[in-house]
C-alpha cells in the first residue's frame, strides 16, 4: 500500500542500492551511521540553538505508538513504513507539545515530560498489543530503544540517505530564514512571512530526521546525536552556516568512528560506541579550550550569555 | 537604492496628511486577560515618540499590536494609510534585548547582514555591496572596528548598537524599538539618541519605549502615555508631558487605577 | 512536583537513563542482583550524573545541552557495561524501562513472616513505603524553604546561610533522586516521569497555590497509580503503560478543559471579551439616541456584524425583541454613562485635565468600573452627577 503511494521514495532507494552503494557490509552501516549522524547533528544543532535541545527526546519516544501502530496496521517492519509511522505520531506529539507550552502556567520541559511519558505509555500498550497477537516479539522493543544500526540494509541506508539528502537540500535553501529564527524571529518584521514558515519548516526537519533515524538507532542514540555535535559545535563555531556544517560532520564522524569501533570489538553495540564517540569529541574539545586557556593567561571580554527566561 | 528618496516621500506623505501611525479604539487581550482597552491616537510623519509607562503597563504590547506579532481584540491599526502587509517593508523593529539569544554563533557583522536577508534569494551570496552597507551601518554606530566581533563578547550597549545597525540598514520610514536605552552604558545612549534624531530629521518616524522620565523633554518630541488605556491624547511633548498627566499615568493615584485595571478582567455575566 | 516548579521535568527521564551503569556496576561487583545492591548502584550513578551535569554546564554547555549529554552518555557506559558483562549478569535491560510491578507482589520481604503468613508484604510495597514516609518528612519539614528554592533560588542564596542552602538542595535532590530511583524498579523510568510530572501539571491547570496544588497533586498521583494498576490488570497490559497513558490522558483533558488556564476556556473567554466590548458599545450608544447601528458601524468598523451583537443583547436579556432595552439594559447601560461621568469628573477635578480632553479616557473607562468602584471614585471626589460634556447627556 505504502509502496504505491510513496514511489519516489522506492525509485532512488533501489536504485541506489542496486549501483552506488557498496556491497560490503561494514562500509554499508558505517555509511548509513554517518548519514544518520550528519542529519541528526544538523537538526539537533538547531534545536539546540533555539533552547528545544530535549524536544528531541521527546520526539523520539512519541514515535514508539506510531512504529507500533504502523507495524499493526500494515503487518511488515520495512522502513517506509515505520517511517511514515513514526512521523505522524511525532508529529501529533509535537502539535500537543506546542498546546500545552502555549498555556504561560505551564513550564515547557513540563510539557516535554509530559508528551515523553504518555506517548511513551501509549506505545507500551500498543507493543504489548503486538506481542500478545504474536506477531512481534519483545525483540521489537529492545531494538528500538537500542537500535538495531548494525542490521541495516541496503534498502535502510539508500532511503536515509535520499531523505537527508532532501533534508539538506531544504536546511540550505531556507538557511537565512532558519538563522533569523533562532537568533532573534520577532525583530525581523520585513521577513515575517518566510519566518512563519521557517518555524514550520524546522519542526518537520526535526520530525523527519528523528523519525529517519529512530527505526534503525533507537532512541538513546538519536537523542545523543540530536545534541551532542550541536555542542561541539558551539565551541567551535562562529557563523551559522559553519555551526549547521560542523555539527553534521561532527555527528556523521561520531557515526563512523562508533560504527568502526564497534565492529573492532566484536561485543560491542553500535549504539553506544556512536554516543560515547561523540561524547570522546565533546571531550576532547572542551580540553583543548582548557588547554588553551590555561596558555594564554591576557584575560578575554567576558561573556555574556543570556538565559531565555 | 532608497536613501534619497526617503525624505521625498515622508514629505509626500505629511503633505498629504496621511499619518505614520494610527490605531483607533485597538484592545488587546492576551487570552482572557485585557492588556490594552480602546487605545486611540496617530502620530504624524517625521515624529520622535517616546511611549511612556510604568511596568506592566503594555508599552511592549502596544508595539508588537502595531506589528501584528500579537491579534488584537477590538479597532483598527493603519501604518502610512495602509495595512501591515502591504508597509512591511518600511518598517523596522528592535526588540528588547533580553528577548534573543546572544549566544548565538553569529559575528557583529552577520547579525547587521541579517536585516537585508529579505533582500535576496537562498541562492545568492549578500555580496560586496552589501557588506559595505552592513559596515557603513556598523560605523554609523561607531562599531566599525568591531564588526568581526562574536555576539557572545560583546557589552549591553554593544549588542544594543549593533541591533540598532540592523534596523538601519533596513532603511526604514518607521521604527518601533523597545527599550532601548535601558541598561546601556552614556556613549551608546547619546549615539543610539543621535542617530534617532537624525533619522526623524531625514523623514523617518521612531517609537521608543522609554523608561526615564527625566530625559523624556531633552529627547523626544512626542509622547504617548499609556497605562493599560491611553492616560492622555497622545501630542507634543511640550503640551502633553507635564506633572498631572504624569501622575495619572504613574501614581499615587495608581491603587485606583490598578484597581480599576482589575476590574477590566472580563465579568461576562452577573455584572449590573 | 518540585520538580515540575522547578523546571527540571526531564530529570526524572535523565536519572533513568543514567542510572543504568551503576546498576550494571553494582551487580557486577557484588556478584549478586540483590536489590540492595542495585539501589546503592543506582543512587551513587544519579549523584555521579547530577555533578556531571553541573560540570558541563560550568564549562560552558546550555543546561539542556548538558542534561543531554550526561543521559546519554552514562546510558552508552550502561549498554557498554552489559555488553562486556552481559553474560555474567541475568539482568534485563528493558525491565528497567518499563519496570515489573506485575512480578512485585511476588517478592515478598522477610518481615512479613512477623506479621503471620496472611500478610505477605510486597517488597516493592514495603520500600515504597519507606521512601514515601523518608519524602514527607523530607517535604513537610522543609517545605518552606522547598517554596522558595523552586521559586528563586537567587533569592535564597541572598538570604544568608549558603552551606544550609546547599544541604537543602542536596537533600532535595537525594531525596528526589531515591524516590525516582524506587520507582524505577515498580513501574519503570517512563512512567516514572510520567508520574512525576503529569499529575503535577494537572495540578497546576486546576489551582493557583502551593497547597492546592499539593492537595491535587496527592489525590491525582494515588488515583491514577490505582486505576492505572487497575486498568493493566483488567486489559493485560503493562503497568507501566496504562498508568502513564491514564495519566497523559488525564492531563490532556486537563489541559484543554480546565477552566483555570485550560485552552478551550482562554479561546472562549477571550471570544466573549471581545463580544462584551462591543456590545457595551451598543448599549451606550443606544441610551443615547436611537440611531444606534450607524454610529456602531462608525466607531467599530471591525466589528460590523451588528446583527450578530443584536443577537447577543437579546440572549443575555439586555434587549427587548423590538430593539428598546429591557430593564437590566438599562441598568448596565445607565452604569455605564454613569461611570463615564464619573470618571470625566474625576479627571476633571482631581487629575487637573482641561474638560475638553476627558470624553476619551473616559469613555475607556466607562466598561471597566464596576459600581462599587465607581461609588469609590464618586465619594473620593466628592462629586455630584452633573455631566461636562455635551454629548451625553
Amino acid at each position: 500500500m505504502i509502496a504505491e503511494t510513496l514511489p519516489f521514495f522506492f525509485f532512488p532507494s533501489s536504485f541506489l542500492s542496486l549501483s552506488v552503494l557498496p556491497t560490503s557490509h561494514v562500509a554499508l552501516v558505517i555509511l548509513g551511521a554517518s548519514t544518520i549522524g550528519a542529519l541528526l547533528g544538523a537538526a539537533g544543532s538547531i534545536m539546540l540553538l533555539r533552547r528545544e535541545a530535549l524536544l528531541g527526546d521527546s520526539l523520539a519516544h512519541c514515535t514508539l505508538v506510531g512504529v507500533v501502530c504502523a507495524f499493526l496496521l500494515t503487518g511488515r517492519k520495512d522502513f517506509d513504513v515505520l517511517f511514515l509511522g513514526a512521523l505522524i505520531s511525532s508529529a501529533l506529539g509535537l502539535i500537543i507539545i506546542k498546546a500545552i507550552q502555549s498555556i504561560p502556567l505551564i513550564k515547557p520541559d513540563a510539557a516535554l515530560a509530559v508528551v515523553l511519558a504518555g506517548f511513551f505509555g501509549l506505545g507500551l500498550i500498543g507493543l504489548r498489543t503486538v506481542q500478545v497477537s504474536a506477531l512481534g516479539n519483545k525483540a521489537g522493543l529492545d531494538s528500538f530503544i537500542f537500535g538495531k544500526a548494525a542490521l541495516m540494509t541496503s534498502s535502510d541506508v539508500s532511503a536515509s540517505l535520499v531523505i537527508a539528502i532532501i533534508i539538506f537540500i531544504v536546511i540550505f535553501i531556507t538557511r537565512r530564514s532558519l538563522a533569523a529564527l533562532c537568533f532573534d524571529s520577532q525583530g525581523l518584521v520585513s521577513l515575517s512571512s518566510p519566518i512563519r514558515w521557517a518555524q514550520v519548516i524546522v519542526a518537520l526537519i526535526l520530525l523527519s530526521a528523528v523519525s529517519v533515524a529512530l527505526p534503525a538507532t533507537g532512541i538513546i542514540l538519536t537523542c545523543s546525536l540530536l545534541i551532542i555535535p550541536g555542542c561541539i559545535a558551539k565551541f567551535v563555531t562562529r557563523s551559522f552556516n559553519y555551526y549547521v556544517i560542523c555539527a553534521s560532520c561532527m555527528g556523521a564522524l561520531s557515526g563512523a568512528a562508533g560504527t568502526l569501533l564497534s565492529f573492532y570489538f566484536e561485543n560491542v553495540s553500535t549504539g553506544a560506541s556512536i554516543t560515547l564517540a561523540a561524547t570522546f569529541f565533546l571531550l576532547l574539545i572542551l580540553s583543548l579550550r582548557k588547554c588553551r586557556s590555561f596558555f594564554r593567561p591576557t584575560p578575554r571580554l567576558l561573556t555574556v550569555t543570556q538565559e531565555r527566561s | 537604492m532608497q536613501i534619497e528618496s526617503t525624505p521625498l516621500n515622508s514629505g509626500a506623505l505629511a503633505n498629504k496628511g496621511i499619518p505614520a501611525l494610527e490605531f483607533h479604539n485597538v484592545s488587546v487581550a492576551y487570552g482572557d486577560a485585557l492588556v490594552l482597552t480602546d487605545i486611540d491616537f496617530t502620530i504624524p510623519v517625521s515624529a520622535f515618540v517616546a511611549v511612556l509607562g510604568p511596568n506592566g503597563a503594555g508599552k511592549s504590547t502596544l508595539l508588537r499590536t502595531a506589528l501584528g506579532l500579537v491579534p488584537r481584540c477590538s479597532g483598527w491599526i493603519k501604518i502610512f494609510g495602509s495595512d501591515l502587509k502591504d508597509v512591511r517593508t518600511q518598517i523596522a523593529y528592535v526588540p528588547q534585548r533580553e528577548s534573543v539569544s546572544w549566544d548565538f554563533p553569529a559575528r557583529a557583522l552577520d547579525v547587521v547582514l541579517m536585516g537585508m536577508f529579505h533582500e535576496v534569494c537562498w541562492f545568492s551570496s549578500m555580496g560586496p555591496q552589501r557588506r559595505n552597507r552592513a559596515l557603513e551601518a556598523l560605523d554609523r554606530m561607531g562599531m566599525a572596528d568591531m564588526a568581526n566581533r562574536p555576539l557572545q563578547q560583546l557589552s549591553g550597549g554593544q549588542q544594543q548598537r549593533v541591533f540598532l545597525a540592523r534596523a538601519l540598514v533596513q532603511e526604514p520610514k518607521l521604527l518601533f524599538l523597545d527599550e532601548p536605552l535601558a541598561g546601556i552604558d552614556v556613549e551608546t545612549e547619546a549615539i543610539i539618541i543621535k542617530t534617532l534624531k537624525e533619522l526623524c530629521n531625514n523623514g523617518a518616524t521612531a517609537l521608543v519605549v522609554h523608561h526615564d522620565l527625566s530625559t523624556v523633554e531633552s529627547y523626544f518630541d512626542h509622547v504617548l502615555m499609556v497605562n493599560v488605556r491611553l492616560m492622555c491624547p497622545a501630542g507634543p511633548t511640550s503640551k502633553v508631558f507635564s506633572a498631572e498627566t504624569i501622575k495619572a499615568t504613574y501614581g499615587p493615584r495608581l491603587s485606583l487605577l490598578e484597581e480599576a485595571r482589575l476590574a477590566a478582567r472580563p465579568i461576562i455575566h452577573g455584572e449590573t | 512536583m518540585h520538580l515540575f516548579l522547578r523546571r527540571l521535568s526531564l530529570l526524572g527521564d535523565a536519572l533513568s537513563h543514567a542510572v543504568l551503569p551503576g546498576i550494571i556496576a553494582a551487580v557486577v561487583l557484588s556478584g549478586s542482583t540483590n536489590a540492595f545492591y542495585v539501589v546503592c548502584g543506582a543512587l551513587v550513578a544519579s549523584l555521579l550524573s547530577i555533578t556531571a551535569v553541573r560540570l558541563l554546564t560550568n564549562a560552558g554547555l546550555s543546561s539542556e545541552g548538558a542534561l543531554g549529554v550526561t543521559f546519554t552518555t552514562f546510558f552508552a557506559l550502561g549498554v557498554l557495561g552489559l555488553n562486556i558483562f552481559g553474560s555474567q549478569i541475568d539482568l534485563d535491560p528493558s525491565c528497567i524501562l518499563y519496570g515489573s510491578l506485575e512480578l512485585a507482589p511476588l517478592e515478598t520481604f522477610p518481615l512479613s513472616a512477623q506479621f503471620g503468613a496472611h500478610f505477605e508484604v510486597p517488597r516493592a510495597a514495603f520500600s515504597s513505603l519507606l521512601t514515601l514516609v523518608a519524602v514527607t518528612i523530607v517535604i513537610v519539614s522543609r517545605r518552606r524553604r522547598l517554596m522558595i528554592t523552586s521559586f528563586d533560588s537567587e533569592m535564597l542564596k541572598l538570604s544568608g546561610s549558603s552551606t544550609l542552602n546547599r544541604f537543602d538542595s542536596g537533600l532535595f535532590f537525594a531525596v528526589a533522586a531515591a524516590a525516582v530511583v524506587n520507582s524505577f524498579f515498580a513501574i519503570g523510568a517512563v512512567a516514572t516521569t510520567g508520574i512525576l510530572i503529569t499529575p503535577a501539571v494537572i495540578a497546576r491547570l486546576f489551582s493557583n497555590s502551593m497547597r492546592g496544588m499539593w492537595i491535587i497533586t496527592i489525590i491525582s498521583t494515588t488515583g491514577i497509580a490505582c486505576c492505572g494498576y487497575l486498568l493493566a490488570v483488567v486489559f493485560d497490559t503493562p503497568v507501566a503503560g496504562a498508568v502513564s497513558g491514564l495519566a497523559f490522558l488525564l492531563a490532556l483533558l486537563a489541559v484543554f478543559l480546565s477552566p483555570h488556564g485550560g485552552v478551550l476556556p482562554r479561546l472562549i473567554r477571550g471570544k466573549l471579551l471581545i463580544l462584551k466590548i462591543a456590545t457595551d458599545h451598543v448599549l451606550a450608544n443606544k441610551l443615547d439616541d436611537e440611531k444606534q447601528l450607524t454610529n456602531l458601524n462608525s466607531r467599530n468598523p471591525r466589528s460590523s456584524n451588528g446583527f450578530f451583537m443584536l443577537t447577543w443583547l437579546r440572549i443575555s436579556g439586555l434587549m427587548a425583541q423590538d430593539g428598546t432595552l429591557t430593564e437590566p439594559g438599562l441598568r448596565r447601560a445607565q452604569t455605564l454613562v454613569r461611570s463615564h461621568r464619573v470618571w470625566e469628573s474625576y479627571l476633571v477635578n482631581e487629575l487637573k485635565f482641561a474638560p475638553d480632553h476627558v470624553h476619551e479616557p473616559s469613555d475607556r473607562m466607562e466598561h471597566f468600573l464596576t459600581p462599587d468602584l465607581t461609588e469609590k471614585i464618586a465619594d473620593q471626589a466628592s462629586l455630584s452627577e452633573k455631566t461636562t460634556l455635551g454629548k451625553k447627556s
